[in-house]
């Protein structure tokens, strides 16, 4: 059984962050701290739960980015996935979904994976695109949404459940090859062990130049980024959290709220 | 004119769902900066009837598939059938909610068609470099506009974005049942597994008092649970993270995925306000939330923002509110 994981790397989520007027994009303001998106930590996880309980299974990693990302390559690897892969690209702003399921896509395609897996949206970007797109490069099917699943006895098929509205599931079972976007909530992840990690660090990750990605083939533009509009009054209480405290129990108490 | 705008009426077993309408006022408000027309396709089994009051009420013409195959969604055949009545109509945007079908089959969908598009909108607007659509990145923090660059675009759009349409009582528009040979799902089908119906209803709460994941530890629930006690008619629910750390049940989960609630108070601590949020709580009378990052995005939602950390506010409003020291 072969599986390839597809992870982002992302700004930890409580940076403080603007809008840099020059590039037309997000600024990470301070010295920005990233990590592995939460969703993708779930896809990691789901892949060594299965390898664990499949000997012989192989998990490959990648990911696309500037050098910076490996880090999450390695970090997947200290979780137990066994080979990393990196897509390098040179540090941009907005990245077409397009354009990095294309590259991941490219790289997949002769190595006849039995099952992908990706997290259902990144943190930052949130578009939830990347692994739909891959798995139609690919002609497999796809399943989003992923909050549970089981490899069937013969490895041939794989029963998942998706997540869908009002807490219903939608259950049955897919023939491999698939891909699933993995849901939070699915597993807990595990962090890495340290002996993984140290062996990942000294391992040669397979790098890959990505094409000079030529940008009028993209289908959409970023046309720009704004802060979002306030859709309430946004009142910011002032003075000592116990001044807040009194004010707060005051337009409470104005508004009947509170007894 | 240009290729006409497409609405994918989204449904469960013939019964539309809201999405739907909002789909008609995005295509409406595309229409006026674009003219063209707009049409609906509709993908089910036994669905003429369901096409036929869709085009009577709203006097827009309805292509329709049906097919048992179709009774309920199917990624696969929805591509498939939707790639081939798409590439015969010519779209220029196609709308499509942003839910469990719509953002599961859009992306694929898109690179068949080879056609550009746009998750989880929330907005739209033209001006003199054409028209863009705004969505949320970086948890709500940050609103990016996209812009499409080829003939067909697909727009997903946030439920909650925009209000539902209402019908004008216009002429009745054509209903075209459309003959397209649907094989058997190669892949495989799924099935409906009905959600647990035990669990608590937050639509009756009068007071909501939420913790996100910014409450940092379990043990700390014990604080949400007591700010909560301070109100009558009060629940305890929570944002995706806490139920995901299996924290709390899922019926006490706020958002997309979750419950939607109207509360007359909703008092946030330490949610983040991502977009999938907000979508839950947006009619709620009043909203406060408290959380320590002053970015948080959930304070573009609220009447009152207090920026402070929970451990040391929630016990200070306690015991004012109850006008006595809490014991830790």
């Amino acid at each position: 059984m072969k599986i390839f994981v597809c992870v982002k790397q992302v700004p930890e989520s409580e940076a403080p962050i603007s809008i840099d007027e020059e590039t037309g994009w997000v600024q990470i303001d301070g010295s920005p701290e990233y990590r592995m998106n939460r969703f993708d930590e779930c896809a990691v996880e789901e892949a060594v739960l299965i390898k664990e309980a499949l000997p012989g299974t192989v998990v490959d990693v990648i990911t696309v980015g500037p050098e910076r990302v490996e880090a999450v390559v390695r970090r997947a690897m200290g979780m137990g996935a066994d080979n990393g892969a990196h897509i390098l690209t040179v540090e941009s702003g907005y990245v077409d979904a397009f354009m990095t399921a294309g590259a991941i896509a490219a790289y997949a395609k002769e190595k006849q994976y039995d099952l992908i897996l990706a997290g259902a949206m990144s943190e930052d970007l949130m578009q939830g695109q990347v692994g739909p797109i891959v798995a139609a490069h690919l002609d497999i099917a796809c399943m989003t949404s992923t909050v549970y699943t089981k490899l069937s006895a013969d490895a041939k098929k794989i029963y998942v459940e998706r997540e869908v509205e009002g807490g219903c599931r939608e259950v049955g079972d897919i023939k491999l090859p698939a891909l699933l976007t993995i849901q939070t909530g699915i597993n807990t992840p595990r962090y890495p062990a340290l002996s993984k990690l140290l062996r990942a660090n000294n391992r040669e990750l397979a790098v890959v130049a990505a094409d000079a990605s030529d940008p009028a083939s993209s289908p959409q533009k970023l046309a720009g980024v704004a802060l979002p509009e306030k859709t309430r009054d946004a009142v910011f209480l002032s003075g000592t959290a116990a001044k807040k405290a009194e004010q707060l129990l005051v337009i409470l108490k104005e508004r009947s709220l509170i007894a | 004119m240009e290729g006409p705008i497409v609405i994918i009426v989204e449904h469960a077993r013939g019964e539309i769902r809201p999405a739907t309408y909002e789909l008609v006022t995005l295509a409406e408000k595309i229409r006026q900066s674009h003219p063209a027309e707009i049409g609906a396709v509709i993908l089910g089994d036994e669905i003429e009837a369901c096409a036929q009051q869709f085009s009577a009420t709203w006097g827009i013409p309805v292509t329709a598939v049906s097919d048992s195959r179709l009774r309920d969604y199917n990624a696969e055949l929805y591509t498939h059938v939707l790639t081939g009545i798409l590439t015969g109509l010519e779209p220029s945007f196609v709308c499509i909610a942003h839910s469990s079908q719509g953002s599961d089959y859009a992306p694929g969908l898109a690179l068949r068609l080879s056609a550009a598009c746009i998750s989880a909108v929330e907005g739209l607007r033209c001006g003199n470099g054409g028209i863009r659509f705004s969505r949320s990145i970086y948890g709500g923090k940050v609103q990016a506009e996209l812009k499409p660059m080829t003939d067909t675009t697909l727009l997903t759009l946030q439920p909650g974005s925009f209000k539902p349409s209402e019908p004008a009582g216009s002429a009745k528009a054509a209903v075209d049942m459309h003959k397209v040979v649907v094989a058997d799902p190669k892949f495989g089908s799924l099935t409906v597994k009905p959600a647990l119906s035990e669990g608590i209803d937050l639509s009756e709460a009068k007071v909501l008092v939420a913790a996100g994941r910014g409450i940092g530890e379990e043990e700390n629930l014990d604080l949400i649970q007591r700010l909560a006690r301070q109100f009558p008619q009060s629940v305890m629910c929570g944002s995706r993270p806490i139920i995901d750390a299996g924290w709390m049940e899922y019926s006490r989960q706020v958002g997309i995925t979750g419950a939607t609630v109207s509360p007359a108070l909703y008092i946030a601590c330490g949610v983040s306000g991502a977009v999938q949020h907000l979508s839950g709580m947006r009619g709620a009378g009043f909203v406060v939330s408290i959380n320590s990052d002053p970015g948080a995005a959930i304070f573009n939602a609220s009447d009152i923002c207090i920026v402070e950390d929970l451990a040391v506010f929630i016990p200070l409003f306690i015991e004012l509110a109850s006008g006595r020291t809490e014991s830790p």
